[in-house]
């Protein structure tokens, strides 16, 4: 197979993939891009096997690693910008901290997870790399319980008979919403 | 930094696609590393300077 061919490939499966993805969303299944997805990863990595010719090379992976710490730059810019925003503007509508600490998690676990990586490489070669490696997966360890943890929904709002009751301890003031 | 790849490239009678083929990158990186615009790493100019039959210290040369 040539790149050509191979780069047209990936179009194909991103159109399939997305028109899965919006199907599923429309259709409310959520298993079935889940599986389409790590399909496609699965198929593609099958195929650029078969490309005879390089399709990438270190010039490649030298830009991308400048794209990937402009994109951090930038992202974690805006992010932090409409982060302070959405909370400044939580009283107009309760819903904006939400969103706000949702952003704001985000930018710190993705901050967190390019500073471990980084750290990673740096510490590869080292002699206390094994402990560097070490603690650095406690790091991500604590980071996903902390999420789990998080997103637990342990202190939150549960509807139920029709009514809001506090389970936990929620920092959010009671849904608006009707309970249903 | 400038080199010398065009010209030994061309003295050996290779195109840029069968240099690059032959050191394992896209076309495109031997099209910047011959405009000088790129600085490979010391594999990839050790790779092309075996590929010309020279040496990296005679490839690459400062101003």
């Amino acid at each position: 197979m040539t790149a050509k061919h191979y780069m047209a490939f990936r179009l194909v499966i991103a159109a399939v993939l997305a028109a899965i993805i919006s199907l599923s969303v429309v259709i409310g299944n959520y298993v079935l891009p889940v599986v389409t997805f790590f399909s496609c990863l699965i198929l593609m990595y099958a195929v650029k096997k078969k490309v005879k010719e390089v399709i990438e090379d270190e010039r490649d992976y030298e830009m991308a690693g400048k794209a990937a710490r402009y994109t951090m730059t930038v992202f974690s810019l805006i992010a932090g910008v409409i982060t302070i925003i959405l909370f400044a503007l939580r009283k107009e509508n309760p819903g904006f901290e939400l969103v706000g600490s949702v952003l704001a998690y985000a930018v710190c676990g993705m901050m967190l997870i390019y500073s471990v990586i980084f750290k990673y490489f740096q510490s590869k070669g080292r002699e206390n790399s094994f402990w560097i490696q070490f603690g650095l997966l406690i790091i991500l360890l604590l980071f996903v319980v902390f999420g789990l943890r998080l997103f637990s929904g342990e202190d939150n709002w549960i509807c139920q008979d029709g009514q809001w009751i506090k389970h936990g301890n929620p920092s959010a003031p009671m849904p608006i919403s009707e309970c249903k | 930094m400038k080199n010398k790849i065009k010209e030994l490239r061309l003295k050996y009678n290779l195109t840029q696609e069968e240099l690059a083929a032959k050191v394992g990158v896209r076309r495109e990186t031997i099209v910047f590393l011959e405009q000088g615009k790129y600085n490979p790493s010391l594999r990839l100019a050790h790779d092309v300077a075996r590929v010309l039959k020279t040496k990296i210290d005679d490839l690459f040369y400062f101003d």
